[in-house]
């Protein structure tokens, strides 16, 4: 159980699934709030962008006449109005273990519910684990919160 | 390094979860943590060792045979990162609030 374990956070939105998950991705940098843990980089941060598909980048942009930046994320699946699960590359890289935010989008009583998961924060090393909190949402450890809830 | 950042590094270690979790059912000599995750007495030591400089475990004392000595959690550093954790979902709680209050928002213009 210490293995893939995760850390999730939910909302209910009053829209559908396919608009929620265009919401999210589409126009993250309209609803995704400034603050000292929100960037990795926050002197240079200037906004935040998802680019659309298999292999798109979660990019923190950095430059904003080119949109480019540090990418924080890549995606590995891509389900519009369903589905998305992004590599959060602040930790390590492929092949090396990551670790992974999923994101869900299920059809509920009045629109949709919005599930986020991170997931793998176990499989952190030590010098990541260690450097991970300075930037707050990406730095979930998930199996500390499970040995919490088993031990109460 | 801080408290937290300790507590982090000694459990980013496959081995040190393991006896964390074995020590969650009760204390146990170093020995038996030895054999249950199948590595030498040595090897054991030295993940004890950085298990209690971290402050996640401690040896009882009142043994002075190193063999008998039972070592068991300490549950302050624990409550710290739960602390911590806390936190950080509260971090994402307030994300996912902007992300409904802007879906909610757009959705009635249109």
């Amino acid at each position: 159980m210490t293995e893939g374990a995760s850390v999730t956070a939910a909302v209910d939105v009053a829209v559908d699934p396919a608009t929620a998950f265009e919401v999210f991705t589409e126009e993250i940098d309209a609803w995704y709030q400034r603050g000292p843990h929100s960037w990795r980089f926050p002197d240079r941060a200037v906004g935040i962008r998802c680019e659309p598909g298999v292999g798109g980048r979660l990019l923190e942009v950095h430059d904003e006449a080119t949109g480019e930046g540090f990418a924080f994320g890549r995606v590995t699946v891509w389900e519009p109005g369903r589905r998305l699960v992004y590599t959060d590359l602040t930790s390590s890289a492929p092949p090396d273990p990551v670790t992974e935010v999923e994101v869900r989008f299920e059809a509920a009583p009045g629109g949709t519910r919005v599930t986020l998961e991170h997931r793998g924060l176990d499989l952190l090393p030590p010098d990541v684990a260690a450097q991970k909190r300075k930037y707050g949402w990406q730095t979930m450890f998930a199996w500390f919160g499970e040995y919490m809830e088993t031990r109460a | 390094m801080n408290d937290l950042d300790a507590t982090l590094a000694a459990l980013a270690d496959p081995t040190r979860r393991k006896v964390v979790d074995l020590l969650r059912a009760g204390p146990r000599p170093a020995g038996e943590l030895a054999a249950e995750a199948a590595m030498s007495a040595p090897a054991m030591s030295r993940h004890l060792r950085v298990l209690r400089s971290s402050g996640l475990v401690e040896a009882e004392s009142g043994d002075d045979d190193a063999r008998l000595r039972l070592y068991r959690l300490r549950p302050e550093r624990f409550v710290a990162l739960q602390a911590w954790l806390d936190q950080v979902q509260a971090f994402w709680g307030e994300q996912l609030g902007a992300f409904k209050a802007h879906a909610e928002r757009t959705r009635r213009r249109k």
